[in-house]
């Protein structure tokens, strides 16, 4: 699937103005979890701004290792002069794509949405074959799908088609709040959608699920700005009166939030997106506000739970500080260490490649040493791809804290 | 959720605070963008080595030093926290890195002259176990420097051809064969030190090496805070090495940060990285909460004391706008006095540029202070580079600086929101 | 002590600038033995403190329609004969409002009498080819201006020059004639670690901004103007072509690529002396302000560096910007009765060709000898290979650079330093480097390449260890006298990035004043 065209890229004077403030201090090769264990990357400051100022517009791409970037926004996360590396090298790679063309295997784990869609249509049969050792070795040899990586089982009912089923509370007096659930929720686990829903109808929410689509986060983070844009238009056109009218956006994946509210604006220039932005939290902190304004004490857990936490790096790219680690901690009966210990190495879809199989697993090894270490019962996270990954590595359940925090009533 | 202390800056000093404040029971966020200016520097901590006003002579006692400042220098930030306050700190600090993995030297009592790349000293005062072997070198004893060869920022033979020229008995061998990539940075080549590497390494130094040498190697072990890397590597090459900094990325900057770094997070310090902090607003006479931003999301943070240890230029704690110096969060006067020269026209002299010793003055409880000369606000305080009257750098101060100022704002802050009695 | 050294040759030239290196090769492929000394480093006057633009004449089609036809033609040649040195970028003529609405058909015009190819595009075409210009621009049109690199012009022509028997010096100041009977028959020069004398027949002076002094060394006296320019260096690139504006040339209105920088200038200020150049806030403010009106944004953009060069105006006709860019070869034997001594004053850097080909053919005549000069067809690269990557190629081959990425802004790899490491002539010389290979050039300027380079230098035994200390300090505090005019935000926090490395770490800023450890 390679077709070379010369073809402008996408914004690119704006592009030329956001590397600017790089002063080369080098901060962001050390948080790179990608550059740390391959060569094959030159790292964030190569990528980002070091190259930047050679890409002429109308040149060819010549960034053939632009793939390697993870998205992960570490780089973003830790610059102290607000470079943003991790956009300048998603639109490389968005020029890169232009000209060149992507894997199959990127195409299809950037369209996982269709692909998760088919699936949850065929629960019963695509999770045999997933969890056919044949079928996946197949799967790689022709689709360059890593047979080793963790991949969701499908539920058998969707969450759209679930809660129509379900009384949505008419509680005038709460907070009225937009639940955007995501891919996962939707062909995965709906269960979890709908323990989301519960807790914050308990925290006196009323709860509104309008007509979504994927995020995109996927697209965007290989560099398929045209894709991503259409489905950020759609769920614009789907949801946004919706939210005029509500207090709060709510989200309980780290990527969905941050594919609304900053990649759609920062990345597609999508400006009307920026509804999003202003309106959107994440659940955990929603539901502490909610849980102090209403002077609420969190039931004691059932048994004493020794719990991990794990910070997805999209969660740390939100800003957010660790709303879950403040409410689990007030639970009696749990006792949470944060782990710390840098990138699961799923990245997304990212680790899902069979190219990148080796690399994801040497990023993610610091985290399952340090679970191992710890030796938790469970390991919480808001992130379904690090819970996802960090279950294939070490074993351990992983959990949304939504389910920790479910399983009290 | 308003939080005891909020404290703006990740470097030493609001890692420092953060950790202080916790230790009292206050519940603490630790807010910024990044790592701080640690990940760049050597990973030693400077109290102080060539104090203002005085001749290119080292000093050789670091507390006195600090003492003799302290008297002579009302407006320095060691004469607000005292001798006793800073070495204090210096201990409280090393027991830390020793529990995060990454001891540091406690000997307080005199400067310690640690090789450099170049083949000048730096003279400092904490250093970490991995550079022990190397300081105060005295000429008699014989050095082997090693290289790797494609190291970009490292030159073994250089190295030993300017120490040889200062009188130093010292020869150099380069590794070969070691994979560097493609860009040569110690950050790559540390890639290959992590299990097996280490062993293979100090078998080669034990092959190389000659009785009675000790040996020098470019900052190459793990960019992690375990000593047990280093140590492991001198029992296999059975004869003391250590390290000898260079250029950015520094491993051992990063070591102690992250060190650091753990300390925090085990002492239930909340971080909230990548974000960076626009604005004030008020509540009440105080401040209230603080508005972070990363990218178009912003957030407001409350709490009930704020700690500002965001840095200086570098680190965006104080920005040039012209000719004007300013800080940018809570619009704080900076001690610049009217026409005077921000930079110096030689780039590297003795006595600096005015520019690094400008800042936030501050009462001695460590409040910055507003227009009026009182403080600005009862409940923020501040710490770090960002203090006026001393020159983090020139002074080779910094470290000191930051690690006290910090830990004393941190416990004041979580005494002025209710959390332990002032000490 | 100083070495001395006798030497002899049939001509000297002094100046290592375009012209001077551009007569040391005609001389060179004529078969005429020539040495050239120069005070510095090549290309240290005007050539290297230009804009370094190939001027297509756009600029002089009105006011001066001879240098104009002059430029176009000699573009064309060195497009032709010196590809490697010139990035085909194009330029562009923007017309803007409170621009005099007559002048742009005028200059039409006049680019068309003179033979520079135009071709008219309309304000939205304009603003899809450089979408970063103002986009009030009304009129616009073509032209074929292009970027060149003065430092690789003048190096190729010295690497000719020296592949086919000629000499150079560098970093070496001429202090004297040696005069007898009314001719020049010697030079006298000092450098570092010799003196001495050259016996020559003949004296060229293509001293430029110092051709006053020279000559006044010999006993002549030249009138010259000289008048300063400054320009500054951004950060990244504005814009994929030469910007000029329709408008009789002024301060600030000229913005060209550079590799991946823009340059923005320039000013014109009398000055006393090409030495001790002081760069005022005045002209940076300027500099800025007109970089706005031309690309908006451009105030807040980060720069680089600031650097300031001479204008060699002859003293005919005219002040500063007014006076003739035309150039002009003087015989001193005729002009002065002194024989042995000719000069070349004036010019422009895109007429260095033609400058040096008349003053061969003088030189030539002068010495019996009537072979033609062959520089507008010879191509330039076929007696000086030496690497040099343009942009976009320097991207694609990071992976590959060998020996490693020395200079991560600039991309130039450990090989490459090598491979002109051994043109200093074992005298060790960051900046040196830095002409040669972009080295230090990008938006650390030098800040963490600099070391990296020194070791190569070291370590291929062209720097002593007792010179570690003072290579790098010269280097940086050269390298500081061209940040300090516009240390703002951004580069402030470079510096202090810098100066945390090389004081706090290093230790460097008490280098100066301690004795030696221990």
């Amino acid at each position: 699937m390679k077709a070379i065209r010369l073809v402008p890229s996408a914004p690119e004077p704006v592009a030329d103005i956001m590397f600017d403030p790089c002063v080369k201090c080098t901060i962001c090769m050390e948080a790179c979890p990608v550059a740390r264990v391959t060569d094959s990357f030159p790292g964030p400051k190569m990528a980002g701004p070091d190259a930047q100022r050679f890409r002429g517009r109308f040149e060819q791409s010549t960034d053939n290792w632009i793939e390697l970037c993870s998205s992960c926004r570490s780089c973003q996360t830790v610059c102290p002069s607000n470079v943003p590396i991790a956009d300048i090298n998603i639109l490389a790679k968005a020029r890169h794509r232009m000209q060149t063309g992507s894997s199959m295997a990127t195409a299809i784990l950037s369209h996982a949405h269709l692909v998760a869609k088919f699936g949850a249509s065929f629960a019963p049969i695509a999770n045999k074959s997933m969890r056919s050792k044949a079928i996946r070795l197949f799967a790689e040899k022709l689709f360059g799908v890593s047979a080793h990586a963790p991949l969701p089982s499908f539920a058998s009912k969707k969450f759209s088609s679930e809660i129509k089923n379900r009384i949505i509370s008419n509680d005038r007096d709460g907070l009225t709040v937009v639940y955007f659930h995501g891919c996962y929720t939707e062909n995965n686990r709906p269960d979890l959608g709908l323990m989301v829903i519960d807790l914050l109808e308990r925290f006196g929410c009323r709860v509104q699920v309008p007509g979504q689509n994927c995020c995109g986060v996927a697209l965007v983070g290989v560099g398929d700005l045209k894709s991503a844009y259409r489905l950020a238009y759609r769920n614009y056109k789907k949801m946004a009166h919706v939210i005029e009218n509500s207090d709060y956006l709510v989200f309980a994946s780290p990527s969905c939030q941050l594919a609304l509210t900053a990649e759609y604006t920062e990345l597609l220039h999508f400006h009307k997106a920026r509804i999003f932005t202003e309106k959107s939290i994440d659940l955990m902190s929603l539901l502490e506000h909610q849980i102090e304004a209403k002077g609420v004490q969190l039931p004691s857990a059932q048994k004493p739970m020794k719990l991990a936490y794990h910070t997805a790096c999209h969660l740390k790219a939100l800003g957010i500080g660790l709303p879950a680690v403040r409410v689990l901690r007030s639970i009696e009966g749990i006792d949470l260490t944060v782990l710390d210990a840098g990138c699961c190495g799923l990245a997304g879809t990212f680790g899902m490649k069979a190219v990148n199989r080796d690399i994801s697993l040497a990023i993610g090894k610091a985290v399952a040493d340090r679970i191992y270490e710890l030796n938790p019962d469970m390991v919480v996270s808001e992130c379904e791809g690090c819970r996802m990954m960090i279950e294939s590595m070490t074993g351990k359940p992983a959990m949304h804290p939504a389910e920790i925090l479910a399983a009290l009533f | 959720m308003i939080y005891d202390v909020a404290v703006i800056g990740m470097g030493l000093a609001g890692m420092s605070a953060a950790l202080s404040a916790s230790e009292m029971g206050a519940t603490a966020a630790l807010i910024g963008s990044g790592p701080g200016t640690l990940n760049l520097a050597s990973g030693c901590i400077d109290v102080m080595a060539y104090p203002p006003n005085q001749d290119n002579l080292p000093v050789d006692d670091p507390i006195a030093a600090v003492r003799q400042v302290a008297s002579e220098f009302s407006e320095h930030p060691y004469a607000i926290l005292g001798d006793k306050a800073v070495a204090k700190t210096l201990s409280w600090i090393s027991a830390h890195t020793a529990a995060g993995g990454w001891p540091l030297s406690s000997d307080l009592s005199k400067n310690h002259r640690v090789l450099t790349a170049v083949g000048r000293f730096k003279i400092t005062c904490l250093v970490p176990e991995s550079y022990l072997a190397g300081i105060d070198l005295p000429l008699y004893k014989p050095l082997l420097i090693l290289g790797i060869s494609g190291l970009r920022d490292f030159s073994a033979p250089m190295l030993a051809e300017v120490l040889q020229m200062k009188g130093y008995k010292v020869r150099s061998t380069v590794l070969q064969g070691i994979p560097v990539g493609f860009q040569g940075h110690s950050l790559g080549v540390s890639r290959f030190f992590s299990e097996s590497g280490i062993k293979q390494l100090g078998l080669q130094i034990r092959g190389f090496v000659r009785p009675g040498e000790i040996v020098g190697i470019p900052p190459i072990l793990p960019p992690m805070p375990d000593i047990q890397y280093f140590r492991e590597l001198q029992k296999v090459a059975g004869v003391e090495v250590f390290e000898i900094p260079t250029l950015p990325p520094s491993l051992p900057g990063i070591r102690l940060s992250k060190a650091l770094r753990a300390r925090c997070v085990s002492s239930g310090v909340e971080l909230w990285e990548g974000v960076h902090a626009l604005s004030m607003e008020e509540s009440g006479g105080k401040i209230g909460s603080l508005l972070l931003a990363a990218g178009p999301n912003q957030r407001k943070l409350q709490a009930k004391t704020f700690v500002m240890a965001t840095g200086s230029y570098l680190s965006g704690g104080i920005r040039v706008k012209g000719d004007t110096v300013i800080e940018p969060i809570f619009d704080l006067p900076i001690n610049q006095k009217e026409r005077m020269p921000l930079f110096s026209t030689s780039f590297l002299s003795s006595s600096g540029h005015n520019a690094g010793k400008l800042g936030v003055g501050v009462d001695s409880s460590l409040r910055p202070l507003g227009k009026n000369g009182r403080p600005a606000w009862e409940n923020l305080f501040a710490a770090g580079d960002i203090l006026a009257g001393h020159d983090p750098l020139a002074e080779r101060c910094g470290g000191g600086v930051a690690a006290s100022s910090g830990r004393i704002a941190g416990m004041n802050a979580a005494v002025a929101a209710g959390k332990g009695k002032k000490s | 002590m100083l070495r001395e050294t006798k030497l002899k040759t049939d001509v000297v030239i002094v100046g290592g600038g375009a012209t001077g290196c551009g007569i040391a090769r005609d001389l060179a492929l004529r078969g005429i033995d020539a040495l050239l000394i120069e005070q510095k480093d090549v290309a240290y006057g005007a050539t290297g403190r230009c804009h370094g633009l190939l001027h297509s004449g756009v600029r002089y089609a009105v006011s001066d329609p001879h240098a104009a036809r002059e430029c176009i033609l000699e573009n064309q040649i060195i497009g032709r004969v010196a590809p490697e040195c010139v990035e085909p970028v194009g330029g562009m003529v923007i017309e803007l409002p409170g621009d005099d609405p007559s002048y742009f058909l005028k200059l039409l015009e006049a680019c068309r009498s003179a033979g520079i190819k135009t071709i008219q595009i309309t304000p939205g075409e304009a603003k899809a080819l450089e979408p970063a210009i103002n986009p009030k621009v009304t009129r616009s049109f073509l032209v074929p201006d292009s970027s060149i690199d003065p430092f690789l012009l003048c190096l190729q022509n010295l690497r000719a020059a020296e592949r086919h028997g000629g000499r150079y010096l560098l970093h070496t100041k001429v202090t004297g004639f040696t005069i007898s009977s009314g001719k020049v028959i010697g030079v006298k020069f000092e450098s570092d670690d010799e003196h001495g004398e050259v016996q020559c027949k003949l004296v060229i002076l293509a001293a430029g901004g110092w051709s006053k002094q020279m000559a006044a060394l010999a006993g002549v006296n030249i009138p010259m103007e000289l008048s300063k320019g400054s320009l500054i260096i951004m950060n990244r690139r504005f814009t994929d072509r030469v910007i000029n504006r329709s408008r009789l040339p002024s301060d600030g209105d000229l913005l060209i690529p550079n590799g991946p920088t823009s340059i923005i200038g320039t000013t014109s200020i009398p000055v006393p002396s090409a030495d001790g150049l002081l760069i005022e806030t005045s002209e940076i403010e300027l500099l800025m302000r007109q970089g706005d009106v031309m690309t908006p944004g451009f105030e807040k953009a980060r720069s680089l560096r600031a650097y300031a060069g001479v204008r060699p105006l002859l003293a005919i006709g005219g002040q500063g910007r007014e006076a003739t860019r035309g150039f002009l070869v003087i015989d001193h034997e005729k002009t002065d009765g002194i024989s042995g001594l000719i000069s070349i004053l004036g010019g422009k850097l895109t007429t260095y060709r033609l400058m040096a080909e008349k003053t061969a053919d003088l030189a030539a005549e002068k010495l019996g000898s009537n072979v033609k000069c062959q520089t507008a067809e010879r191509p330039l690269f076929e007696d000086a290979i030496l690497p040099h990557y343009h942009r976009s190629e320097r991207l694609s081959r990071i992976h590959e650079v060998e020996g490693g990425l020395v200079c991560e802004c600039e991309m130039v790899g450990r090989k490459h330093i090598l491979e002109v490491a051994h043109e200093l002539k074992g005298r060790p010389d960051l900046v040196d480097i830095q002409h040669r290979t972009r080295l230090g050039m990008g938006s650390c300027q030098g800040g963490f390449c600099a070391f990296r380079a020194l070791m190569i230098l070291v370590e291929e035994g062209i720097c002593p260890p007792d010179k570690v200390e003072s290579v790098l300090l010269s280097f940086l505090n050269l390298r500081w006298k061209g940040i300090m005019p516009i240390l703002r935000d951004d580069m402030a926090r470079e510096e202090h990035l810098n100066y945390a490395i090389y004081a706090s770490l290093f230790d460097l800023d008490r280098a100066a004043h301690q004795k030696e450890d221990p």
